[in-house]
């Protein structure tokens, strides 16, 4: 099952309350200081902008990253693997998004990994911290297929823009605007993807083998399993 | 230092020339203990960390005062333990399992490496920001010791304490006969005396200023409401209050309208406001008063509610102006079928209108007319085109949205709160907020479901009730040095009906500034008070002049650099609490919460310095016999009384570990019920529109235009509009000194003032531009001091005419270094003395953004 | 290293942590008298302490030379933000009071059968405290040395060492430069210089 956070923007006030929650959930406090963060809402004029992994379902991250160190998984989260990581930056470059931040003083790659620690594939009510705190419940998390029927009901009852339903071939953050999306500072990016390309273990929605998809399951839950344990240890205290 | 060449290992100390002394026989402990003999301790090993969640609720971070649970991990072996975020809880009424970035921020406030850890003392005479202080550490309690022998040597009226109005500051006030004036509530004073003055005499049953953080005594019904109208509501500050903003956001979701009439264009205008209009700033009393008269006109009004629970019937004299009353000072009404004037409540059928009204009364031959009438003749000018003239909302929409909110009645409200423009912001902003209070009494939504809820049910007490006082309070000062004496409209409250009232803030900079009165200044926490506010300079300059200047803080501030004590003060975590829920008061409702961890250092909480102080120097009023006994100290069970008065917990103890640290009692809404209990005339309590005491100071009792003090003038044309990011409270560390809301302050423009493009392009300025902000020097002739900043170019400032700056954002000491990327909002905003403030407002605020700027480049 | 000399390395490295712990506490009379009178200085083998001494000759009374010294401490330790020189371990590995590296060093008191006094109310990574704490460990080496008690001996040695080289090194010798860039006196100049060549040398010997 993959999951996607769909983002309501008309609801969204700037708080930036799931800024900070990510902060303190992921323990994020010096590479936040630096500059470097999984998501932070600018208040621009013409809207919210989200500067946040989109976690595509072909990620550009994945398929130009030459150690593997980033996937997608089937749950729907690009993860990050600091161990695999040389550090090269390419993802940094290569992100039509322009998501993934790279600290100096850390030497890691900031990228949100939509909470995966929270097991969410587990448990049913778990949702990633954003999600959780947000107000006003501009964020909400949810299969995919249903942030999507959700979000195409919400803009044809509100006359809204959906962003991420084609966007580098789809996304699992999809975000609704009231104004056109790269108005508000949503990057321009072509709607098809980048492929599976060179990461055999990257999962391209349907286009993809079976044999890939158990891969891409595989190296998910484990990057999970990961995820979690190193959120345990920098929770210890 | 030599940092280079590594030595060989040797031995460092040359122990043959030491007496044996330094051949230790004991272990070598100082600070620790031996708990297990070495090498004996158990060598299994605890589990390194578990959770536990703590029950706290929100305070100082905003009026909302969420409820919920600290997550804090814990180390079984060391005992150690530390807050790692929070956690909701979906069973309080006013957050409903949210919260916002603020709360958050205060976890990792606690570990503020820059806490104030020891009470430090002065020993450089000499005061000022460019003086060290030669501070030294003394033990707390030796600290307090000194400060009471120098506080024995001045009379009352040489002391004043800024503080707000907490229980114990109240009872150390009183009992020591001093001054209390603060600016961290002052504020919100118009709303409070606006309240007071129109809907009920403090005190009452429910309501007690101290506990009602704004000074309000309702909430609004945001998920039922049908339609708001916000007069600058949706202020930048208002974007992160969660325990308003997952109401509204309910409401809308179910069909609320919302129509909003501010300068700036906040995120909220952006998808969860309906209409917005870009109002011209201190204008929006002429909107209001229009409103009224299209209300009025259209006899739009809720006509039962109005005989009923207000005034509009009562009969004012024509030579006094004001409310007949009969021998036992009830309002007298026109009844339309016995022709004569009678007590409103018995009367058959008061005549809301069709004076004037010509009888006899007492032998005198008087003419009175009604409330009502007296409303339609102030009123009769202000047309919507008028209105539109004045404040530039169209005149169509004007009569539109009045004709549509009067249709949705009684479920519409007109939220207001603090620092709107119906607050301390324009000279004409108490007349604003009379008539905001109008209109929502002419379309019958207060004290109703889905518009004002009124707080009823459940009370704190007051010190005074759980530990009654011996003998009377001494007398005040006859002059107080915030010039609230000569304002008796408000001094009549603060004296003789709620000393928990807020003072003047407007003026008591200028009143130390201006007299030799006051010797003694005693500070709590005024990094969000004093210091934060309005022309801090002359307060900087009044204390060079003071005896003994002390500060209860959590870290040292600007402030310091005045002080001679600054003794350590608790985080907000660190302490228990007990909270109505004012801000939803739809049920009766209590939470509690537990401190989540013992304050490092030598800290020491207000409570304690309130009675050590007391007791030293006015022991009648802090012993429960009224002797100098310790032994009969206070106890201020004020908590366990409260919960105990409905039921809640036997005590505290038991309510926070058995009873989940919430009551709530989920009875219907009693309409009209608590208006009936505690306003004007109960037990049959009525809103008093009309007021008298402003009559008495020659004003109008009835809301009338009148300009904002300052206009537009030359190069002084850019009207100052105040706001604060939804990360900042005031100047508090526990956001400004966060090195990541710095960061997210900045990628923000928070650290900028906001400028309209199109204004920018006309003074040659682009985006990022250093610039010099400075106010019209006929509106502050004394202490100018410019602000230098950043400027950012935005829409949303939505108007050519303004300049936006963001409040409490900067500190300027050089040793307080961590905040000096910000300017300070205060320091264009000149004291009022009464000279300057009386003519215009009879309450005495402080008209925060009653200024124009010019803006150059730097 | 033969026995003796090895007792005396450890009885000097004893004395010179515990007199480093008592120096870095705030200044109190008691401090002052010790300072004066001992003779402690003229035996400390660092070219530092000749300084030092110097400094403290040169004031006439205690109580003037106190006030100094309290007024340096405070303004580095308690007063500026950010502090000049933070006393606590987590604030400068993790920029914040109580955090991961207060917990590490709380953990190994309690191994050694430690509790911090109730009265010492700042967190347990307090440069005081953990100085204290190699002084501690090193007297109950000699004592084990003394008894042969090979397992205390060794769990003494092993708590020295991840004192030593998880904390008091990395943080100790941070906090000496910070308090040599920051002293107004050349008192705290000196004990900052004694501090870092003493944990220098301290270091080097684990290293090995």
């Amino acid at each position: 099952m993959a999951y996607a956070i769909l983002l309501d923007t008309r609801f969204c006030t700037g708080c930036n309350t799931c800024f900070y929650k990510c902060v303190q959930e992921n323990r994020l406090h010096e590479v936040a200081a630096n500059g470097n963060t999984r998501t932070l809402v600018y208040i621009n004029d013409t809207g919210m902008y989200h500067h946040r992994c989109m976690h595509c379902l072909e990620p550009t991250c994945v398929a130009n990253c030459p150690k593997q160190a980033l996937t997608k998984t089937e749950y729907g989260p690009v993860l990050w693997d600091a161990e695999l990581c040389v550090k090269c930056q390419t993802c940094v470059e290569q992100c039509p998004f322009h998501i993934p931040m790279y600290d100096e003083v850390q030497k890691k790659i900031i990228k949100c990994s939509m909470c995966a620690h929270r097991n969410f594939a587990g448990d049913k009510k778990a949702q990633p911290a954003c999600v959780e705190v947000c107000p006003t419940g501009a964020l909400s998390f949810g299969e995919r297929d249903a942030m999507i029927s959700e979000a195409k009901k919400i803009a044809a009852e509100a006359k809204l823009n959906i962003y991420g339903l084609e966007e580098n071939g789809g996304t699992s953050l999809l975000i609704l605007t009231k104004e056109d999306p790269t108005k508000v500072g949503y990057p321009q990016v072509e709607k098809s993807g980048s492929g599976g390309g060179s990461n055999p273990l990257a999962i391209g929605g349907a286009i993809v083998g079976a044999a890939a998809v158990i891969g891409g399951a595989y190296v998910g839950l484990k990057k999970y399993g990961e995820r979690k344990n190193e959120i345990e240890k920098n929770n210890k205290a | 230092m030599n940092t280079n060449g590594r030595m060989s290992r040797r031995t460092f100390l040359k122990l043959t020339g030491l007496t044996s002394a330094y051949f230790i026989v004991d272990p070598p402990l100082r600070n620790l203990s031996v708990a297990y003999a070495f090498g004996d301790h158990p060598q299994e090993k605890a589990a390194y960390s578990i959770t536990k969640k703590i029950p706290q609720v929100c305070a100082r971070a905003c009026e909302c005062d969420c409820a919920y649970n600290i997550v804090v991990g814990v180390d079984q072996a060391t005992g150690l333990e530390r807050a790692l975020t929070i956690e909701g809880r979906p069973e309080d009424p006013v957050s409903r399992g949210k919260y916002c970035i603020k709360a958050l921020g205060f976890v990792d406030g606690m570990y503020n490496p820059d806490r104030l850890l020891v009470t430090l003392k002065r020993t450089n005479p000499k005061r000022g920001l460019n003086e060290d202080p030669g501070w030294v550490t003394v033990k707390t309690e030796d600290a307090l010791k000194e400060i009471i022998e120098k506080l024995k040597k001045y009379r009352p009226e040489q002391m004043l304490f800024a503080s707000p109005g907490d229980p114990y500051s109240n009872r150390l006030c009183r009992s020591l006969g001093v001054t209390r004036s603060d600016q961290r509530t002052e504020c919100f004073g118009t709303h409070y005396y606006l309240n007071c003055l129109m809907i009920t005499n403090p005190p009452n049953k429910y309501y007690s200023s101290t506990y009602t953080v704004t000074h309000s005594l309702w909430g609004f019904d945001y998920s039922k409401t049908k339609y708001m109208l916000w007069f600058g509501f949706d202020s930048f500050s208002k974007t992160a209050k969660a325990g308003i903003l997952n109401h509204i956001a309910e409401g809308k979701r179910n069909g609320t309208k919302i129509v909003a009439f501010n300068p700036v264009k906040t995120p909220l205008a952006d998808g969860i406001i309906d209409e917005f209009y870009p109002i011209k700033p201190g204008t929006d009393l002429a909107l209001a008063l229009a409103m009224i008269k299209i209300i009025l006109d259209g006899k739009l009004y809720k006509a039962d509610f109005l005989q009923k629970y207000s005034d509009s019937a009562a009969l004012i004299d024509g030579e006094s102006k004001k409310h007949l009353t009969d021998k036992d000072g009830k309002w007298l009404a026109w009844c339309s079928t016995h022709k004569r004037p009678e007590p409103i409540d018995s009367c058959d059928k008061p005549a809301l209108d069709g004076g004037p009204f010509t009888f006899e009364l007492d032998g005198k031959g008087i003419t009175a007319k009604t409330v009502l009438d007296l409303m339609k003749e102030n009123v009769k000018e202000c047309t919507p085109e008028w209105a539109e003239k004045i404040c530039e909302v169209p005149a169509k929409d004007i009569e539109r949205i009045t004709k549509e909110f009067a249709q949705a009645a009684p479920t519409v409200c007109i939220p207001n709160l603090k620092r709107d423009p119906a607050g301390p912001n324009y000279a004409n902003s108490w007349r604003l907020m009379h008539s905001l209070n109008t209109l929502q009494t002419l379309t019958g939504c207060l004290d109703h479901e889905g518009g004002v809820l009124f707080l009823s049910g459940v009370k704190i007490p007051w010190l005074e009730d759980t530990d009654p006082l011996v003998k009377p309070y001494p007398e005040q000062p006859k002059k107080a040095i915030d010039y609230r004496t000569e304002y008796p409209v408000t001094n009549e409250i603060y004296r003789n009906k709620d000393f928990s009232a807020p003072g003047h803030y407007g003026m008591v900079g200028h009143g130390l500034y201006h007299s030799d009165q006051v010797k003694v200044v005693v500070f709590k926490g005024p990094h969000r008070g004093m210091h934060a506010l309005i022309q801090p300079q002359m307060t900087e300059a009044a204390l060079e002049k003071m005896d003994l200047v002390l500060d209860w803080n959590m870290y040292p501030d600007d402030l310091a650099y005045w002080c001679d004590y600054l003794l350590p003060a608790p985080h907000q975590y660190e302490e228990g609490k007990l909270d109505i829920r004012q801000y939803y008061p739809k049920w009766p409702c209590l939470v509690g919460g537990e401190p989540v961890q013992k304050a490092p250092g030598d800290v020491i909480g207000w409570g304690g310095i309130a009675k050590k102080i007391g007791f030293a120097l006015a022991p009648e009023y802090w012993t429960t016999d009224g002797s100098n006994n310790p032994d009969k100290i206070i106890k201020g069970d004020m908590n366990n009384t409260a919960l105990k008065a409905v039921g809640a917990a036997k005590d505290s103890e038991d309510f926070m570990k058995n009873k989940n640290a919430i009551w709530i009692d989920k009875r219907a809404y009693p309409n009209y019920q608590t208006l009936k209990e505690i306003g004007y005339g109960r037990p049959n309590g009525r809103v008093r529109m009309y007021i008298d005491e402003f009559v008495e100071e020659k004003h109008e009792g009835l809301p009338k235009w009148a300009p904002r003090w300052s206009a537009s003038e030359g190069e002084y044309k850019f009207s100052l509009v105040v706001t604060r990011a939804g990360w900042h409270m005031h100047a508090d560390p526990n956001f400004i000194d966060n090195p990541v809301i710095n960061m997210l302050s900045r990628k923000n423009h928070v650290d900028s003032a906001w400028v309209n493009p199109a204004a920018a392009k006309e003074l040659g300025l682009q985006e990022g531009d250093e610039v010099v902000l400075t106010t019209n020097p006929k509106l502050m002739p004394e202490l100018p001091r410019p602000v230098k900043t950043k400027i950012h170019l935005t829409e949303r400032v939505a108007r050519k005419d303004c300049v936006m700056i963001f409040h409490g954002i900067g500190h300027r000491s050089k040793w307080l270094k961590n905040g000096v990327w910000g300017y300070r909002d205060g320091d264009l905003i000149p004291q009022k003395n009464p000279e300057v403030g009386k003519p215009h407002d009879p309450t005495g605020m402080g008209w925060v953004e009653d200024v124009y700027v010019s803006i150059k480049k730097a | 290293m033969n026995l003796s000399s090895r007792l005396e390395r450890l009885n000097s490295d004893m004395i010179v942590f515990s007199w480093l712990s008592k120096i870095l506490d705030y200044p109190g009379e008691e401090l002052i008298e010790s300072l004066l009178s001992d003779g402690l200085l003229e035996n400390l083998d660092s070219p530092e302490a000749g300084e030092l001494e110097k400094y403290m000759r040169s004031f006439t009374s205690p109580d003037e030379l106190l006030l100094e010294l309290q007024k340096d401490y405070t303004r580095l330790c308690f007063v500026s933000k950010p502090r000049l020189v933070p006393l606590f371990e987590s604030v400068y590995k993790e920029g914040k009071l109580y955090q991961d590296s207060t917990f590490d060093i709380a953990r190994l008191y309690d191994e050694a059968g430690l509790r911090l006094d109730e009265e010492f109310k700042l967190p347990p990574d307090h440069i005081t405290i953990e100085l204290e704490f190699m002084s501690y460990l090193i007297y109950q080496e000699i004592e084990a040395i003394s008894s042969g008690n090979k397992e205390n001996e060794e769990l003494a040695v092993r708590l020295q060492k991840e004192t030593i080289m998880n904390h008091l090194g990395d943080f100790g010798l941070q906090f000496a430069d910070k308090l040599y860039e920051h002293a107004h006196t050349p008192f705290f100049k000196s004990v900052a210089g004694i501090l870092r060549e003493f944990l220098e040398s301290e270091m080097e010997h684990y290293s090995n």
